[in-house]
């Protein structure tokens, strides 16, 4: 098996055999059964404001496991084993990029379904959400891997990934949300969007980790 | 400068010891050779496949000893049920990563290296945290690596047997 596929097959069975894929599902799901009790059961209101509600929540799960993407394959020496392999920092992101999002983002958009529900989307605006997750995940993805490269040699970065992360993703953020009227224009944007994080994130993380190394 | 005027070289078969006090470059040179610091000035060339152990065993702490082994047998062609034998960690096999003590984790190291294909071991002092007996292992795998073509550079400040090895003093 080659290294990175290994490195991604790795990922995804600790992702998913170590319990890594429940606190983002958990999370994103919790968000979408408290919001109706904040904003009140009116079934127009939460089917305005629900998809939005839904994305920043896509958002932020994508940030809650960072701090385990990149630095402890750092401290552990693993990602200096695989260079001397011959593997690129590059690829090793890349795989970083597909791993964590085969963790989180095929579950998230099951999980869309349950909480869509609990926000009363229906319909066309239900289908433009899992559209557009299918297509902003992966971009969210490349963006927590290039944060958390970024970050890696930090101590106590939870809050420094957050403040970093949460501005590079508005624009994933507004397209996704704006996606969610099934305008083609807003899902080419939001495509667009996330087909540049997931070109740039690679060379940034590969270049973060390459600085990191004594 | 960390060197100046060094020059190593080795043929099948041979060894190296890098010596010197703390702070003088051991781990850097080693991490030179592997490719993973570059030169400034002069040049480092390797001819086959590299193993480092350090004091970092790029094991994946979540999972039993024996799948972190596997994942990089995996990789390099290797056998992790051969580097588990030669360091006495079989009985260790189904126990996490996470729960073996700075020895085990030092040989499991050290297990890792044996277990892979390559032609040149780099060791970062490879004794430290092992008992006698773990040291006897380690210089019978060593010697059998020696004896099969492989190369072994070492660094320690620490005295290790390694009959005709080249002394690098730092």
């Amino acid at each position: 098996m080659s290294a990175l596929a290994a490195l991604v097959r790795r990922d995804v069975v600790r992702s998913y055999a170590g319990g890594g894929v429940v606190l983002p599902v958990i999370f994103f799901l919790l968000v979408a059964t408290l919001y109706p009790f904040a904003v009140g059961p009116d079934g127009p209101v939460l089917a305005r404001t629900g998809g939005g509600v839904l994305w920043i929540a896509a958002l932020l799960a994508a940030l809650l496991p960072i701090d385990r993407l990149i630095a402890p394959d750092i401290e552990s020496g693993l990602i200096d084993q695989l260079a001397m392999r011959g593997v690129s920092d590059e690829g090793v992101a890349a795989a970083k990029i597909a791993g964590h999002w085969l963790g989180f983002g095929p579950p998230l958009m099951l999980a869309a379904i349950p909480a869509a529900a609990l926000l009363r989307l229906e319909g066309d605006t239900l289908r433009a959400l899992l559209i557009g997750l299918v297509i902003g995940t992966p971009g969210l993805a490349a963006l927590a891997v290039m944060v958390a490269g970024l970050t890696a040699s930090l101590r106590g970065v939870s809050a420094l990934a957050g403040l970093l992360m949460l501005p590079l993703a508005v624009p994933l953020l507004i397209f996704g949300a704006g996606s969610l009227s099934g305008d083609a224009s807003g899902m080419k944007l939001l495509g667009a969007t996330s087909l540049f994080l997931c070109a740039i994130s690679p060379f940034a993380t590969g270049a973060a980790i390459r600085a990191g190394r004594t | 400068m960390l060197f100046e005027g060094l020059s190593l070289s080795l043929q099948a078969g041979d060894a190296a010891l890098v010596t010197g006090p703390n702070g003088t470059g051991k781990s850097s040179l080693l991490r030179l050779i592997a490719g993973l610091l570059s030169v400034e000035s002069g040049s480092v060339a390797t001819e086959g496949r590299l193993a480092l152990a350090d004091e970092r065993p790029a094991l994946d702490n979540e999972v039993p000893l024996g799948e972190a082994l596997a994942f990089w047998a995996g990789i390099d062609g290797g056998d992790a049920a051969k580097g588990l034998s030669a360091m006495q960690l079989s009985p260790l096999a189904e126990v996490p990563v996470r729960m073996l003590s700075t020895g085990q984790r030092r040989r499991a190291s050290l297990a890792r290296v044996i277990a892979g294909c390559a032609d040149i071991w780099l060791l970062d002092e490879p004794a430290n945290g092992l008992d006698s007996d773990s040291q006897a292992q380690l210089t019978q795998a060593i010697a059998a690596h020696r004896a099969a073509g492989g190369i072994v550079v070492i660094a320690s400040h620490q005295v290790i047997d390694l009959p005709g090895a080249q002394v690098v003093a730092l």
